[in-house]
């Protein structure tokens, strides 16, 4: 017994336990730490409201989807240039769905057409677009190999406060989300044998910006997945990459999964956002995923964003809690340990940092023509 | 989730740096339009017809180059004179009940000869 009772109080102390051959970490210490939020208006030219902000060096950078222009800001809020346009020249572009910057001064822009563009950092478009395509084999229907990477497409998510985050490892591959839909698989598909669909499938995918080419799948959805009847509007993941490793979070899911450079899941961590309306509604085919779509992301809590700091061992999840809340919640980490959670603005999604000081994406005002990103920081008590 | 916390982030949010500069050169009255302003002032109640007005402020004459709008259903008309200084112009998008009640929004991307204002997105909520 007094070998026991110290054991048990370890334990409970560091919160970890062993599910499935991973080993999961719930941790938290909210007392030691204070966050502010503050607004930078930016200066103000025109824009759409559709798009979102990115962080580079000690550059803003606000890619508006609708217009296909770029325009940079200092870190104090103050216009420096415009890039960009609707059009089919170099140094122009079409709408697009999202952007990151690679490495050596590189970066790219995935567009709804299922087409990547790389630009440099004059931002002229290098070479040619490049669609997307599926590594060694030709697109197959209707197998139920859910290891074939054929069949997977890309994932997009109709969040209203998604970030469109796709990060890059130090070779420049992106980390995708991807799915099988039915257009792709007429019965392996997330709609009709969900259980079976997300035990054994992938969710996010390797790709080369450069070539379009799909080359690997990995990271199968986690446990809750397979277990509930409401899926289909909430199996979305977000991913973050930090000296390679790369951080999975899923929309159901409390836990944050890390996978090492080689793609074999290392950990998980993570605690429970604060008032979240868990109370979903089954779903159970297309037909209701599309009719319950609106209200399944307006209705309910679920996880979004996350950002994985690279020079310090921070970690961000936003997160919604349901659709009486005017803010959404905001967590933050310190390597495993949730150190605080509160209450944002219901689009903030970090983004980056300059300094001690955060940059969340964003606040958006066609009404009143502001445009704005968050500034947050962290204090020791 | 107490009152005072939601209080004081609101004051936190809405204590922010507002020296912002606008960098517009055209003024709209309005750049969303919902059809339940004006749907009295429309002739034909199948059809929809918004008038966004808008000014030059800035000190170059701005030519509106084209109008875009998000759906086919939707007809643009506009200004094809440049409008000067101080002067005032318009663009209209024309389109049906029926479409905007079933899409819920048209709006239309417009693209002028300004710098600054190279592109602008008009909406017309249903």
């Amino acid at each position: 017994m007094r070998l026991i009772l110290p054991l048990f109080f370890l334990w409970f102390l560091f919160g970890s336990c062993k599910q499935a051959d991973i080993k999961i970490y719930n941790l938290s210490d909210t007392g030691q730490y204070a966050i502010s939020i503050d607004t930078l208006f930016l200066d103000v030219n025109s824009f759409s409201g559709e798009g979102f902000f990115r962080l580079k060096d000690t550059t803003i950078y606000y890619f508006d989807d609708i217009f296909g222009q770029v325009t940079s800001y200092n870190i104090h809020g103050r216009y420096i240039q415009r890039f960009l346009g609707m059009g089919d020249s170099t140094h122009q572009i079409g709408n697009f769905y999202t952007h990151t910057f690679l490495p050596k001064n590189k970066s790219s822009f995935f567009s709804v057409e299922y087409v990547f563009a790389i630009y440099n950092d004059k931002w002229n478009r290098q070479g040619k677009y490049a669609s997307f395509k599926w590594k060694n084999r030709k697109k197959k229907y209707d197998t139920d190999d859910l290891l074939d990477i054929s069949m997977y497409d890309f994932d997009y998510d109709d969040s209203p406060f998604d970030s469109r985050w796709l990060p890059s490892n130090s070779k420049g591959k992106l980390f995708i989300p991807i799915n099988i839909t039915h257009r792709s698989n007429s019965f392996a598909n997330r709609f009709e044998k969900q259980s079976y669909y997300y035990k054994n499938s992938f969710s996010v995918g390797i790709i080369d910006p450069q070539t379009g080419l799909l080359e690997k799948g990995f990271a199968k959805h986690p446990k809750i997945y397979s277990l509930h009847p409401f899926n289909p509007n909430y199996d979305f993941n977000y991913r973050d990459v930090r000296n390679d490793s790369i951080f999975v979070s899923y929309m159901l899911d409390k836990y944050i999964y890390v996978y090492n450079p080689e793609l074999e899941i290392v950990y998980a961590f993570g605690m429970p956002g604060k008032d979240m309306n868990l109370n979903y509604e089954s779903i159970s085919n297309n037909q209701l995923y599309s009719q319950n779509a609106i209200k399944a992301k307006s209705s309910y809590g679920y996880y979004t964003h996350i950002y994985a700091d690279k020079g310090s061992d921070y970690l961000f999840r936003s997160y919604i809690k349901n659709n009486k809340n005017k803010f959404s919640g905001l967590q933050v980490y310190k390597d495993k340990i949730l150190i605080s959670d509160i209450l944002v603005p219901k689009r903030c999604n970090v983004i980056g940092r300059v300094g001690n000081t955060f940059y969340a994406d964003g606040f958006y005002d066609e009404v009143n023509n502001r445009l704005g990103i968050y500034l947050i920081k962290i204090y020791k008590k | 989730m107490s009152m005072l916390k939601i209080l004081l982030l609101v004051m936190c949010i809405s204590s922010l740096n507002a020296q912002k500069k606008s960098l517009n050169h055209l003024k709209f009255n309005s750049k969303i339009i919902s059809y339940e302003i004006i749907k009295t002032q429309q002739k034909d109640p199948h059809k929809v017809k918004a008038n966004f007005i808008f000014t030059n402020i800035g000190a170059s004459p701005i030519n509106i180059l084209d109008v875009k709008p998000s759906c086919s259903c939707t007809t643009p008309s506009f200004s094809k004179e440049p409008i000067l200084p101080g002067k005032k112009g318009y663009i209209i998008l024309q389109t049906t009940t029926q479409q905007l009640k079933n899409n819920g929004l048209v709006y239309a991307v417009v693209k002028t000869s300004s710098n600054s204002d190279t592109y602008i997105k008009l909406v017309l909520n249903y």
